[in-house]
């Protein structure tokens, strides 16, 4: 490797106390890189813990253990000057347009307030407004002009969840963590909304963090980057996206696309549905031993799966997995590709 | 039935030049405009649309259950049972009582907040029960039983239970077995799977193809989710703005679509298998219900749209055979030309 990752998590776990004393680990032992320019899809099911893991990139949440990588130093220990060189180069874009703009504040006013504290600290107002009117044709929201002035309401999901974007990019970010940022937006614009994100990834060279549990919405986007699947907590596959879709190798990522239904009659009423063996969906409370997907698991093989908790494997091709016997089918037919 | 009488099957519902409208400060919604549809017995129909674009109004209507800011300008819904007629807008807050459940049953989007939080399941059921003159005690239990493992659910498990301590998809369940306890003949599902996990939204979908199999009865389900409606309904409705702008059965939906906005939004959702380049957005946004565009209100953000669709609007054709309904003044060559401009 000649540089260092953007974003590096290594061993990171995160517990949460519920009542009665009772931890769970929302992230467990997560560790992930994640390079310059690149996009990475989080997918999993809600409670899988991809949420809080967005979070602790983004430092909203500090890892109860392991170590958040940025650029190499490690985020809590990091001096206080270099800290706000990475509080300002990771930005979120959140779920909830209609919540995370201020409704009393116009677009520009949404704009200006981090471009007057970070970027233009003195000098001309101008200069700010002329910087908000940039960022707004960025996005898209074109004539930029008859957005400045106008407030949330006067906006739709879409615009707003522009506005969203316009705003983290105020401080020049590296690195975005964007939280089923299309989610609440009308299916017919979603895609132009990430083709938007996807222009300024090119453009400005941004890394993102694309969380959400929609796997061909991740697949369009990561199209040339990875996803990452997780399950109750741990990172249990990461590949490239269309290989990742094309040829699941963790048998909770088989499960998931085989259970989706797909926008074609034909295709979507002959697909072939993989069984669970139970279907008591296990919950963080209750985490089964060794690997947590066992109790579901038809690619189960005993003990050891019941016993040990499955590290990811890396392999050659950019993929890695954490099942036991997938492991082992990956490496037989890398051997048997090889001799 | 082999002694019905010898009439082609009449449709189960069916809904006539239906409009409707919200009182708001700003002026009227115009959130259902001149809808014509039908249901047959036995037919799973599927609504389409975004949000806003009036299927959950549509939806509530059919069971009269439509906030008082709502306002039903014109049309009627007709309900048919064994030859027998009902209309359903006229019907008195008895004959309502009596229609409701027995006849045509709603499942709603947010399952926890459609149980009653301190009653136990089997409570639920027995409320449901006496409300409408229906089993009571050893018998109840029995159909209520029978019910749950049709839902795949473990009676034992969930009888006793209160609604929060169930998940998500069970409690998604239970609502569906409780809503077919009175064996209507028409259940409307308000989008059944949105907010489930894949795994619980596979299960309920396989569970409401193995109740249509074996209980025969109608299906409207409202769902913004194109793959559900791919996989679970015959026919397909696309609604926009308030109207059906497109209405055949499931394959010519997906597979020869002719109104621009049905080819956009199926183009607009990325599939597993779709390459990335062959997906794209509709331009524009959805329009302001109180300030509808002239002629056909999708012209705004129609590719194929020229001088007539911006000052009259296209009233719905036969496009074709099979039933398939079409709303465009264009639709003859709005697949060509769509494709030649992307």
């Amino acid at each position: 490797m000649t540089s260092e990752p953007l974003i590096e998590l290594r061993n990171v776990t995160r517990s949460f106390s519920i009542k009665r004393g009772t931890n769970i680990k929302a992230v467990d032992d997560v560790s992930i890189t994640i390079d310059e320019g690149e996009i990475v899809c989080l997918v999993g099911e809600s409670g899988c813990g991809k949420t809080t893991t967005g979070k602790i990139i983004a430092g909203l949440l500090k890892p109860s253990s392991g170590q958040v990588l940025f650029h190499g130093q490690e985020i809590t220990r990091i001096a206080a000057a270099n800290q706000r060189q990475y509080r300002l180069g990771v930005q979120m874009i959140h779920q909830d347009p209609y919540a995370s703009l201020n409704p009393s504040r116009t677009v520009y006013e949404q704009l200006a307030a981090p471009l007057q504290r970070h970027v233009f600290t003195s000098g001309k107002s101008s200069l700010v407004r002329d910087r908000a009117f940039e960022l707004l044709e960025l996005v898209d929201l074109t004539p930029a002009n008859d957005f400045l002035d106008k407030y949330p309401h006067q906006l739709s999901g879409g615009q707003r969840q522009r506005v969203s974007i316009a705003r983290a990019l105020t401080v020049t970010p590296s690195f975005i963590v964007a939280d089923e940022a299309v989610s609440m937006v009308d299916v017919s614009i979603r895609i132009s909304l990430l083709n938007t994100l996807l222009r300024l990834k090119e453009k400005m060279g941004l890394a993102v963090l694309f969380i959400t549990h929609d796997l061909a919405l991740a697949k369009f986007f990561a199209w040339e980057g990875r996803i990452g699947v997780m399950y109750l907590g741990r990172l249990v596959e990461v590949a490239p996206a269309r290989q990742l879709v094309a040829a699941p190798q963790h048998p909770y990522t088989k499960v998931l696309l085989s259970a989706i239904p797909e926008a074609d009659p034909d295709t979507t009423r002959k697909k072939q549905h993989i069984q669970l063996r139970s279907m008591d969906i296990p919950s963080m409370v209750h985490l089964p031993t060794g690997c947590s997907f066992h109790p579901l698991c038809h690619l189960f093989a005993g003990e050891t799966c019941e016993k040990i908790v499955p590290e990811l494997s890396h392999f050659k091709d950019g993929s890695a997995v954490a099942c036991h016997p997938a492991a082992q089918a990956h490496q037989a037919d890398q051997a048997a590709k090889g001799g | 039935m082999t002694n019905s009488p010898s009439n082609a099957p009449e449709a189960t519902l069916s809904i006539r030049n239906l409009s409707i409208s919200y009182r708001a400060a700003r002026g009227m919604v115009r959130a259902v405009r001149s809808i014509n549809l039908e249901v047959k017995p036995g037919e799973a129909l599927a609504l389409i649309g975004e949000s806003g674009s009036g299927k959950t109004t549509l939806g509530l209507s059919m069971v009269r259950l439509l906030p008082n800011t709502a306002q039903i300008s014109a049309g009627e819904i007709i309900y048919r049972r064994n030859g027998k007629e009902t209309n359903v807008l006229s019907l008195n807050r008895h004959q309502l009582r009596l229609f409701r459940w027995k006849e045509c049953a709603m499942v709603f989007q947010a399952a926890l907040n459609a149980f009653n939080p301190v009653l136990r399941i089997s409570e639920q059921f027995a409320d449901t029960s006496r409300a409408h003159g229906y089993l009571q005690g050893k018998a109840l239990e029995e159909r209520a039983h029978e019910l749950l493992r049709m839902v795949r659910l473990e009676p034992e498990r969930v009888w006793q239970a209160y609604p929060h301590e169930l998940s998500g998809g069970m409690r998604q369940r239970v609502l569906i077995a409780l809503s077919l306890l009175l064996e209507p003949q028409l259940l409307i599902l308000d989008e059944p799977t949105t907010a489930l996990d894949i795994l619980t939204q596979r299960n309920i979908m396989d569970v409401l193809k193995d109740l249509r199999t074996r209980l025969n009865f109608s299906l409207i389900f409202i769902s913004h989710d194109l793959a559900l409606a791919a996989e679970l309904a015959d026919r397909v409705a696309t609604m926009y703005a308030g109207e059906i702008v497109e209405q055949s059965d499931v394959y010519t939906a997906f597979k020869n679509p002719v109104h621009p906005y049905t080819i956009g939004l199926i183009n607009a959702v990325p599939t597993l298998t779709a390459h990335k380049d062959n997906v794209s957005s509709i331009p524009g946004s959805p329009p302001d219900l109180i300030n509808l565009p002239t002629g056909c209100k999708f012209h705004p953000r129609c590719l194929a749209a020229d001088a007539i669709c911006t000052q009259q609007e296209p009233k719905p054709e036969q496009a074709g055979d099979n039933d398939h309904l079409v709303a465009c003044w264009h639709w003859k060559t709005a697949a060509k030309s769509l494709a030649e401009r992307r």
